[in-house]
């Protein structure tokens, strides 16, 4: 068997093994918080019927409170074995199947699925098109700053990197609502309602939709495009000192083709492990920078399946956050995350040929 | 409540990581000074001119280190006793509860109405019990449903709650005796109330290291 082909058998077992390891430790977190509240729940129930039906005979009120917890418990399955309740959760996970959503504020008893890919398109749209955005221009300024390692050029771009990267994403957003739509009133207020196709047509909804989302992607690019920037000039400048360089600027090579052909082709494997990361982180959005602009993506879903159980509380009774829809959004995004670095060690292996030479060392035990 | 809160939390830090990581770091201590006499022995023999004096050095060492293990030991057991009885107690009096409006972070609210103990002096609290006619322990109830005088008879602290009612459970009573032993062992009997009869609910025993929370029906 060619050692491609095992260094990729073995990343993808890894990969799937982690997946299912995954999916049991969040079941196992569900199923007890969901046991401890339907316990509470049918506890609830339970005395409640026994104060409406005023038992003469205390016996009598204990084996009817014995005989419904039972009947209730078998109803939810509470009284199976938890480890077999956990497996069958994880069996639930792996395959997609997440259920319903149980609270009316947050999707309105619809199927978990639907309702995270309702709220996952907006996400994609902001934060993964800013990801690319704002990693192309890191890339892209960065070795432009190592070209011109330690000059004027190098240290002021080093300099604003430095400042973006160490903004948090949620306070640039708070100062720039501030500034451009509650100052300057250039941008409109923070709302996570979007007007109807049928109300406004294609063409308004778009301009609806760009307009919202000008703020946060110009906060997104300028907060996050100088860890790019900084990790692609620091590689690159290393790179651009190596021997070979040298010779290939020694043999009259233009400069554009030592930069972009040479150097980012060694370059490759780090910069795009930190794209693939960044591409990925932002499926699950930024939970607070959504919550400040009102953006309704992963995680603002995430912040109302978390919070707003409190006002479920008071229409509904019930007392503990949608589980199963948080549940569901973890399993999801780490998912996306295993899956994403799976294929960026598949990627790391093609780009970088040293990563098999070393597997067939290691095989050949030398 | 929050005071009560800071004083779980620093006596679990005692209760799962102070004494047992002591425990734990002395042990290692002597394994390696264990070792190092007896690589110091493979190596140089006992009898090495020059080198006796550091193989005698470790040998005391070593001794000492023994010694202070039996002394902590013989300290943390009455230590671990009286922070499992501090931890078991705070629990009963903070119980986790959801109140609406705030239902992510669960308030600890005290539920226990009454209570009598904590007290060696078993036969007293049961004397108070039986006295107190009108506050309603329930003693003929729980008397017909365990063997309340061969609990009186083993050697112990006792302390006896009666819980309020909640959305979701009735009147309670609970008795927590403490075995006087080495390591904390204690038995939780939770009784509930239904028409103003006493039901035995659950008969747990708990046992160092597992949490003293067990001992607090929620």
């Amino acid at each position: 068997m060619p050692a491609s082909w095992k260094y990729f058998g073995i990343r993808t077992l890894n990969m799937l093994l982690t997946i299912f390891v995954l999916a049991m430790l969040l079941s196992a977190v569900y199923v007890t918080i969901e046991e401890e509240d339907k316990e509470e729940s049918i506890n609830s129930r339970v005395l409640a019927e026994i104060e409406q039906k005023d038992f003469d005979d205390p016996n009598d009120a204990y084996e009817y409170r014995e005989k419904r917890i039972q009947e209730l418990k078998e109803e939810h399955n509470l009284d199976e074995p938890r480890i077999k309740r956990i497996f069958y959760s994880a069996v639930d996970l792996v395959t997609f199947d997440f259920g319903k959503s149980e609270r009316y504020a947050v999707g309105g008893g619809r199927e978990i699925s639907a309702v995270i890919m309702a709220y996952l398109p907006y996400t994609i749209l902001l934060f993964t098109s800013g990801a690319a955005i704002y990693s192309l221009i890191g890339i892209l300024i960065g070795l432009k700053a190592a070209q011109f390692s330690r000059s004027k050029l190098d240290k002021i771009i080093t300099l604003v990197s430095a400042t973006s990267s160490s903004v948090p994403l949620w306070w640039a957003g708070m100062i720039f609502l501030v500034i451009f739509s509650y100052m300057l009133g250039w941008y409109p207020r923070p709302s996570p309602f979007f007007p109807y196709v049928k109300d406004v047509g294609y063409l308004g909804y778009i301009k609806e939709l760009l307009i919202k989302m000008s703020l946060p992607l110009f906060t997104l690019i300028l907060v996050k495009f100088g860890a790019s920037l900084w990790t692609s000039r620091n590689i690159a400048s290393r790179i651009l000192q190596d021997d070979y360089i040298m010779a290939a600027r020694s043999k009259g090579i233009p400069e554009r083709r030592v930069i972009y052909g040479h150097t980012l082709k060694t370059a490759a494997p780090p910069i795009m492990t930190n794209t693939i990361l960044a591409l990925l982180t932002s499926f699950g959005g930024f939970l607070i920078a959504e919550v400040v602009f009102q953006w309704p993506g992963i995680g603002y879903l995430l912040r109302r399946a978390l919070f707003e159980s409190s006002t479920s509380y008071l229409t509904h009774g019930t007392s503990v956050f949608e589980q199963g829809l948080i549940s569901a959004i973890v399993f999801i995004l780490v998912v996306i995350s295993i899956i994403g670095l799976y294929i960026a060690d598949i990627l790391y292996g093609l780009l970088d040929p040293r990563i098999e030479v070393g597997s067939q060392f290691s095989k050949e035990g030398k | 409540m929050e005071e009560q809160i800071f004083s779980l939390i620093g006596l679990y830090f005692i209760y799962y990581l102070v004494i047992p990581g002591t425990v734990i770091f002395i042990i290692l201590k002597i394994k390696q000074k264990r070792d190092f006499i007896n690589v110091f022995k493979t190596y140089w023999g006992e009898e090495k001119e020059g080198f006796d004096s550091i193989l005698k050095e470790n040998k005391k060492q070593l001794k000492n280190l023994q010694i202070l293990l039996v002394i902590f030991i013989l300290i943390s057991m009455p230590l671990l006793n009286v922070t499992f009885y501090g931890l078991q107690d705070i629990s009963i009096h903070s119980t986790r509860f959801y109140k609406s409006g705030n239902t992510i972070y669960p308030a600890h609210i005290d539920l226990v109405d009454e209570q009598i103990g904590p007290t060696f002096d078993k036969e007293d609290a049961i004397e108070r019990m039986e006295e107190d006619i009108y506050g309603g322990w329930y003693l003929d109830d729980i008397r017909d449903q365990i063997d309340l005088d061969k609990l009186i008879r083993s050697p112990g602290r006792i302390t006896i709650y009666k819980l309020k009612s909640t959305s979701s459970h009735p009147e309670r009573v609970v008795i927590t005796h403490a075995y006087l032993s080495p390591i904390p062992i204690t038995r939780s009997i939770e009784f509930i109330v239904l028409e103003k009869k006493a039901f035995l609910e659950t008969d747990n025993i708990i046992v160092y290291p597992m949490p003293p929370s067990i001992a607090a029906p929620s």
